[in-house]
């Protein structure tokens, strides 16, 4: 009874590697080795730059069907090596993605990730660096958190508006309720920072008198037979 | 005898000269001290002198009240007026001559010159004006509903002007003389 071994070159093919390649090199990659995309997941690795294929199943070298799938998983670049207030990091403007989020294309099943509450110190780190620097143990080696640099412009974009509400609300140039008798210009003594923020003459202030009028009140009193009291109409 | 038609023709002001009169007056008027102190900060001594002559401008301004509406909104509610006007208001063409007995009338407003400083209010002035004001032998004659024309035979007129508790101007009950038929509106 003998065995048959099938030796069929064209039915069989070697997995490239895939991993070091970004997502627009893989679409060639498949299909010059004849197999297809499996499932995909992203993952911290501070092996490889976030974006970048870091692992793959099957590895590099074995050898399988044609048209077997090919799992990847992708780098989210070193995972955040110091945590924040969540908070701190909603400070992203809603609806805006993060550059992280800008990369990953829209329909891909993702692994649900952890919430991240610091960014990377920085996005590509190196293979260089320390591998702990990844675990979430090490400093950021002296550079600014991104976390805390959003939060500083957002805190820079709320002063901004405060400032611009102050400056533009309703007030010292605008006619009051009573007719304005009269207005005078003149140059105060001091100067007055406001009014230079506002776009006015630097040293001018504005004095005016308005008149409140009274309608009266109006008694009539008869000399012989009593009186007769009427409030004023004008 | 003077004739008034306003209020500033029976009480007159030497406006020229009431700036100086404000300007001693600052003690005496809480409003315009609070206001002179506010204001030394931002205005120079000339600049405080023209919104001195500006101020006195204004409560001089206060006075032209004419006579005569303040008259006519005291006698339409005298019952033989108010009658009078309800007759010829149903009887188009129909004049109604009415005598009214001898009265004084006794008026007051008291109006407020409020300062702004840069759009806002930073100060209230309290004014006051009192009439009285005596007639005798008054004929009104009234048409359409409306008084049409007055004729009066003796008007004494009495008369204080003041800025807070501040007497810019007085006149003690003396006769005026009214032209004797005026037309009224209303």
């Amino acid at each position: 009874m003998g065995a048959f071994v099938e030796v069929n070159p064209r039915r069989w093919t070697t997995v490239p590697p895939f991993k070091g390649h970004r997502r627009d090199e893989l679409s060639r990659i498949f299909e010059e080795s004849h197999l297809k995309r499996g499932s995909e997941g992203e993952a911290y690795d501070a092996t490889y730059p976030a974006g970048v294929v870091s692992d793959q199943k099957p590895e590099a070298g074995q050898t399988v069907e044609r048209g077997s799938q090919v799992s990847l998983t992708f780098s989210r670049g070193a995972a955040p090596v110091t945590s924040a207030p969540a908070e701190q990091v909603t400070a992203i403007p809603p609806g805006k993605p993060s550059p992280r989020e800008d990369r990953e294309p829209e329909g891909v099943p993702t692994k649900p990730r952890p919430k991240p509450t610091m960014r990377p110190a920085t996005p590509y780190p190196t293979a260089k660096e320390s591998p702990t620097s990844g675990a979430g143990s090490g400093g950021s080696g002296g550079s600014i958190p991104t976390a805390i640099i959003l939060v500083a412009a957002a805190a820079a974009v709320g002063l901004l508006t405060l400032v611009y509400k102050i400056l533009k609300r309703p007030g010292p140039d605008r006619p009051d309720r009573h007719e304005v008798a009269a207005n005078l210009e003149v140059r105060p003594v001091r100067n007055d920072g406001r009014q230079r923020l506002l776009g006015k003459p630097p040293n001018a202030t504005r004095v005016g008198i308005a008149i409140h009028p009274d309608p009266g009140r109006t008694v009539v009193r008869f000399h012989r037979s009593g009186s007769t009291e009427k409030e004023g109409e004008r | 005898m003077s004739q008034a038609n306003t209020v500033a023709d029976f009480l007159p002001l030497d406006v020229d000269g009431l700036p100086g009169k404000l300007a001693a007056s600052v003690k005496a008027v809480p409003q315009l001290a609070r206001l002179m102190a506010l204001l030394s900060t931002k205005l120079t001594a000339v600049q405080w002198k023209a919104f001195l002559h500006t101020l006195a401008g204004k409560v001089a301004g206060l006075r032209d009240e004419p006579l005569t509406p303040i008259l006519a909104g005291a006698w339409k509610d005298i019952r033989k007026v108010a009658e009078a006007i309800e007759i010829t208001r149903r009887s188009p063409g129909r004049v109604e001559t009415v005598a009214v007995a001898d009265h004084t009338i006794e008026h007051e407003q008291k109006p407020t010159l409020e300062v702004y400083l840069d759009g806002s209010r930073v100060e209230e002035i309290p004014c006051s004006l009192s009439l009285e004001i005596e007639l005798r032998g008054l004929l009104l004659e009234i048409e359409g509903g409306t008084l049409r024309k007055m004729t009066t035979g003796e008007v004494q007129l009495k008369g204080t002007f003041k800025l807070a508790d501040v007497v810019l101007a007085e006149k003690q009950l003396q006769p005026i003389a009214i032209p004797g038929e005026i037309p009224l509106t209303g």
